[in-house]
């Protein structure tokens, strides 16, 4: 009977089933047209019925869901009788399933690594270190890989001898941050009074630019270009260095300078050799209006080598053939008419230290006394001491209690012998096992058998998933009392997680992966055609969509929300990119929307257009693919090998639309291209900044200025098409009737790839056909109340996909 | 006949100060090295493309009339070959760059549906080659760790961004108390991945059979780790090579690309003069920032999709007119610096090329592709009908020319040869 070769263990029944009910109707219904030289070219004559063959099994999926979305046979063909479609379907879903299961051997998850991040979170909540040690402790350790799925999929997951390396070497450096004795670093206060300042004295009428750079005020000096913050104002220009790593006061007290309208007072953390600074990252910025001077506060954590800059931003700058202008030979700064500001004074102070030794020492060496100097005292033995501390920290790091049966403390503690032999200090002696630990595959790896997760294995899954991270004390409490697992109990801590400010690492790694959002700044938009680009709005872009997501968790907000929503959060700076009058300060905050305004929901967010666009030009084609992969979960088919690709062009002779209508007439392309093409035609409306607009720009080309070349403006081109039809034939005349239609058709499908996403993401491992009927029992849950999304999270963690394995 | 010594016995070896011929004994690769003539590796790849109508020639075959960026190393014409029409099969990826990280690997479709990538050219080289030089590879960027070179179970070796501290690895010997720290921390290090072995197994007998497959590859990472560790730490006990330059300034600024891209290009024949590797590769990166290049006023990527606007492309060209000049006088270096065995360029291999042939339009086709020096008969243009023969077939020749036994690398079909 069977046609294919001998299949063995769950194949061989499977073959049975398969043969009996599901094969006949195939045979009877499908093979006309999916035969061996038939016009499409999945041909079902060959199919084979070993379903532990992956490629066959993702066929007889593929037939699965066809039928049971009753697409096939289409509805031209002759229909079979319902009966023996539901009879295969029964037939099919249950092979399918139980091949599903022993593809895996009974376990979703295999063992799952921290990510890169997860080690830094760890690191700082475990070490009791600083968040910027934990960061850059993460970046010592192989990148993660694109793998195109979530990066705490374990089958994503690789281990090389570079990734044992790098975790000896971070958790070296790790220690050498957590563990200080000696002294205390002395505590500076560090001031820069500009108005006194030298160096600006002997930059004041230095050939810059044209002359001068600077204007000199009683009380200040007055910057005036963002370039001169390269090399002027900086800390270390003035002669301030970073003797110690650690966080610091940075104040600066400044006014604005003829100015109408708001200036940025910006600061930034950077580095420099000579007198030239490489302004690496912005760490603060403000709006000055009026004649109301400010004085701003930060901490930032800072190293030796950093330095400290304040710049200007948004300045209002005459035009190079303006006679108030500045960039011209002949003319000097003190005649500039335009805006500035003016800058009195820069106070840094610290390191900050709150007790010495460091909170972190005093945790990791419990019982461990110290004298005056900082320096250890111990009360018993060296071995005694450091057996107590391996023991306390080993069981935070392995997030359960040691293994005896194995020896697992001893193995660790035993490391500290030979040190401890040849003399070495205690503190030496004491790093060997704690660094052991921090490589240790019971630190690396979340471990849990096949079946239910015991309480150990659940605090830690939930405390990754939603703090990326370790479980707190209250966690691992519960889990040692049994407590967690009890279903109220289990609800309770999630609130109390989502309460915790440790909730903003998911939302900001789950936008990153799910929505691309760490994909922001993989390209700079063209200053001659988008010159309203700059850092601010980059920064407030990714903070807008990370706050608003933030929000549809804390506030319950249904998953509509993430369609269309009437609020969004916005800076000034974001808020004119948008169009949205009466928003002062750089201080990102809830607005409500304009019942007009093209703004709302995830779609019409800067930072999704920026994301989906090349930084010069946009193209429907990425952008609908973002709308079918990372909104509705249909990611469409990549192109056959060897297709072209559409040929950016700025010159304004032809659009997007037009060159793209080329390939949907094709027969071969149309076919994806009607799905993936019109949601991208909805978003054309924006640009590759996400701004809203009705015209494309066209390239002004360059212009010079005697030694200066600089982007001429740009014109005004072709007219937008944001109109489009989707492939069900419904037309939309724009991004608004485009989302009216996603939420009327769509938002179970948009819930569905979220639940879905949520528990990948969560449980390390994809969503297969063995798992989707739970997934769709979490979706029953949440569908009478438009799938709020506090709630979609708490239905995920009690779900049994999330509390087994 | 010495006998090697079994490195656990090195390892128990007290103290720091170990006799050289010792170690000679204990790494019989040294004594081969210094015999034989060494074959050298350098890959360099322009991540945002060339200008592909300022670049391929005409003509093919040893008569080519030389384009524009080629006229600015036609001095060396005999010192390269150059190929049209090759490329690496299925390199859509999941972001229109990825075909960055699969130039040195060929691996399909990077970044989409559980992608893995595969070792890279520069890694099958550096582990054939092991520990004959204090580093079997050196990976360089220009801004950020990303590399194109990868490990056999896909992980990105993370590249050196800054001059000064590859030359201090390389050539600064550091403190007696910096070099004791190292030798102690090396010395923990040996002796946590020995207990970590042992708790590995005991762990493993606790854990599914699916994990034990986790357990064991983590187990064969740890192992290979703690070989390296030995080979590093004999490497430690060694002097490093004094070399007749300054330690380089930190070039802090990312609008300074050339720069940055010349400061690498100063170390690279170093690095080969002083054998402290064979295999090197650079990976000039996208900066993001408008580069410092007289009369370029967008960044290199934006310019790269100069959607046929003149004016940028006129940009473009200032740019990687610069770079491929750049290329030019590393090849004059290379020239010019001999060791025992006679110039650098004969023995060393150079790849310099990009992952995209058209980078307005992200296509990954007839990609740009010169193989300079290594002892190869050069000054032809080698031309393949169609646009995506597989480069990978070059790769095997190049392999094949460092001494690596291999028939076979990524995608390809068999060995390319010219003469």
């Amino acid at each position: 009977m069977a046609v294919v070769g001998v299949a063995v263990g769950a194949g061989t029944a499977s073959s049975q089933s398969l043969e009996d009910a599901a094969k006949p109707l195939v045979r009877e219904s499908c093979v006309q047209c999916h035969g061996v030289r038939t016009v499409t070219p999945l041909n079902l004559v060959d199919l084979g019925s070993d379903l532990t063959d992956h490629e066959t099994f993702k066929t007889w999926e593929k037939v699965y869901d066809r039928l049971q979305r009753g697409e096939m046979p289409p509805a031209a063909a002759r229909q079979p009788e319902p009966a023996v479609v539901e009879t295969a379907l029964a037939a099919l879903k249950r092979e399918l399933t139980d091949a599903n299961w022993a593809t895996r051997a009974g376990q979703r998850t295999s063992l799952r690594r921290l990510t890169r991040l997860e080690y830094g979170y760890t690191i700082q909540d475990l070490l009791k270190v600083d968040e910027a040690i934990g960061a850059e402790l993460a970046t010592l350790l192989p990148a993660e890989a694109d793998s195109g799925g979530f990066d705490t999929v374990a089958v994503n997951q690789s281990m090389s001898p570079l990734h044992v390396q790098s975790y000896l070497e971070a958790a070296d450096r790790a220690l050498d941050a957590a563990l200080v004795v000696g002294p205390p670093p002395p505590v500076e206060h560090r001031r820069i009074d500009y108005a006194k300042s030298p160096v600006l004295f002997g930059l004041l009428d230095c050939d810059f630019l044209a002359c001068g750079a600077i204007v000199k005020l009683d009380d200040a000096y007055v910057t005036i270009s963002e370039v001169s913050s390269t090399f002027m104002f900086h800390s270390l220009s003035e002669g301030v260095a970073i003797p110690y790593p650690g966080r610091y006061r940075v104040t600066v007290d400044a006014y604005p300078y003829q100015a109408d309208t708001p200036v940025t007072l910006t600061l930034y953390r950077g580095s420099g050799t000579g007198g030239a600074a490489s302004l690496d990252e912005l760490i603060g910025a403000w709006d000055l209006m009026g004649d109301a001077p400010r004085t701003v506060e930060v901490t930032p954590f800072l190293r030796p080598g950093d330095l400290v800059s304040p710049a200007l931003a948004d300045n209002d700058f005459p035009g190079f053939d303006s006679p108030d202008g500045y960039f011209a030979p002949e003319r000097h700064a003190r005649d500039y008419k335009g805006e500035g500001i003016a800058l009195k004074a820069m106070t840094i102070e610290g390191p900050l230290l709150d007790t010495w030794p460091p909170p972190s020492t005093r945790d990791l060496l419990t019982g461990v006394g110290f004298d005056e100097d900082g320096y250890v005292q111990l009360t018993k033995t060296p071995r005694e001491h450091i057996a107590d501390i391996v023991e306390r920290f080993a069981t935070r790091a392995f997030r359960r209690p040691l293994n005896e049966a194995d020896g697992e403390l001893e193995a660790y503690v035993s490391l500290a012998e030979p040190l401890l032999a040849e003399g070495r200090p205690f503190i030496d002696a004491v790093r060997v096992p704690l660094r052991a630990i921090l490589s240790a595959p019971p630190f690396l790896y979340q471990a849990s058998a096949p079946g239910e997760l015991d309480d150990y294995a659940l605090a830690t899954r939930l405390s990754y998933f939603l703090w990326r991270s370790l479980p707190d004390e209250t966690l691992f409490d519960l889990a040692s009392a049994g407590r967690l697992s009890d279903a109220s109990e289990l609800a309770r801590q999630v609130d109390r997680m989502l309460d915790d400010p440790k909730t903003q690492r998911f939302v900001k790694d789950f936008a990153g992966q799910a929505f691309r959002l760490y994909e922001l700044r993989a390209t700079s938009p063209d200053p001659g055609l988008y010159p309203e680009y700059d850092d601010r709005l980059g920064q407030a872009m990714e903070r807008e969509t990370q706050l608003f997501l933030a929000e549809l968790v804390a506030e319950d907000h249904g998953v509509g929300q993430l369609i269309d929503s009437d609020f969004t959060f916005v800076n000034r700076r974001l808020a004119e990119h948008y169009g949205i009058a009466g928003i002062e300060d750089m201080q990102m905050r809830k607005v409500q929307l304009a019942a007009e305004s093209p703004r709302g929901g995830l779609l019409t967010q800067a930072a999704i257009h920026k994301i989906t666009a090349n930084g010069t030009t946009t193209s429907p084609i990425p952008r609908g693919n973002f709308v079918l992969s990372n909104l509705l979960g249909r990611p469409a088919p990549p192109p056959p090998p060897g297709v072209g690709t559409v040929e950016p062009n700025t010159r304004g002779t032809t659009t997007i639309r037009e060159q793209l209508d080329a390939h949907r007439s094709s027969p071969v392309c149309a076919n994806c291209h009607r799905t993936i093409d019109p949601p991208g035609f909805a978003l054309e409306a924006f640009d590759p900044i996400g701004g809203f607009r009705t015209n494309y720009r066209v390239s002004g080309g360059m212009m010079t200025f005697g030694d200066f070349t600089l982007p001429a403006p740009y014109t005004q081109g072709a007219p937008v098409d944001a109109t489009g039809v989707t492939p069900g034939g419904d037309a939309f005349s724009d991004i608004e009737e485009y989302k009216a239609l996603l939420l009327n058709r769509e938002i179970e499908q948009v819930a569905r790839h979220l639940t879905s996403q949520l528990i990948v993401y969560a449980t390390g491992a994809e969503i297969e056909f063995a798992d989707r009927d739970s997934v769709e029992r979490v979706l029953a849950t949440l569908s009478d109340r438009d799938y709020p999304i506090r709630a979609m999270i708490q239905e995920v963690v009690k779900s049994d996909l999330f509390r087994s394995n | 006949m010495t006998i090697p010594v079994d490195r656990r016995t090195f390892l128990r070896a007290s103290g720091v100060a170990l006799a050289l011929p010792m170690l000679e004994s204990m790494h019989p690769a040294l004594a081969r090295a210094a015999a034989a003539s060494p074959k050298r590796m350098l890959n360099i790849c322009n991540t945002l493309g060339l200008y592909s109508d300022s670049w391929f020639p005409k003509m093919a075959g040893a008569g080519y009339e030389a384009t524009e960026y080629l006229s600015l190393i036609d001095a060396h014409r005999d010192n390269y070959t150059l190929f049209s029409g090759y490329a690496h099969e299925e390199q859509s990826g999941r972001q229109p760059h990825n075909s960055e990280i699969t130039f040195l690997t060929s691996a399909r479709r990077p970044g989409l549906d559980g992608f893995r990538n595969t070792i890279s050219l520069d890694q099958v080289a550096a582990n054939s080659l092991g520990y004959v030089t204090r580093f079997p590879s050196v990976t360089l960027g220009t801004l950020t760790a990303q590399s194109q070179s990868f490990t056999t179970s896909g992980a990105m070796v993370p590249a050196e961004t800054s001059p000064a501290e590859v030359f201090r690895k390389l050539f600064l010997q550091g403190t007696p108390e910096e070099v004791e720290r190292e030798a102690q921390s090396l010395d923990d290090g040996g002796s946590i991945l020995d207990r970590l072995k042992t708790q590995t197994t005991a762990l493993r007998r606790r854990v599914s059979a699916t994990d034990q497959r986790t357990l064991d590859a983590y187990f064969e990472a740890v192992r290979t780790a703690e070989e390296n560790l030995g080979e590093v730490k004999a490497w430690q006990q060694r002097p490093k090579p004094v070399v007749d330059m300054a330690r380089p300034e930190e070039i802090p600024n990312p609008a300074d690309l050339v720069a940055r891209v010349k400061a690498m290009f100063s170390l690279i024949p170093l690095i080969f003069e002083t054998d402290s590797s064979r295999v090197v590769s650079l990976m000039i990166q996208d900066h993001g920032v408008v580069p410092n290049v007289q009369g370029v006023t967008s960044d290199q990527h934006s310019l790269s999709h100069h959607g046929q606007d003149d004016a940028k492309i006129e940009q473009l060209k200032k740019v990687e007119h610069q770079l491929v000049e750049a290329f030019g006088g590393l090849l004059t270096d290379l020239g010019a610096k001999s060791d025992a065995n006679g110039p650098l360029l004969d023995q060393t291999t150079v790849l310099f090329g990009s992952n995209l042939g058209n980078a307005n339009a992200h296509t990954s086709t007839d990609l740009p592709i010169l193989v300079a020096g290594g002892g190869f008969s050069h000054g032809q243009h080698i031309v393949h009908g169609g646009d995506n023969a597989p480069l990978c077939n070059l790769y095997v020749t190049l392999l094949q020319n460092l001494g690596v036994e291999s028939d076979q690398f990524g995608q390809s079909t068999g060995t390319l040869t010219w003469g």
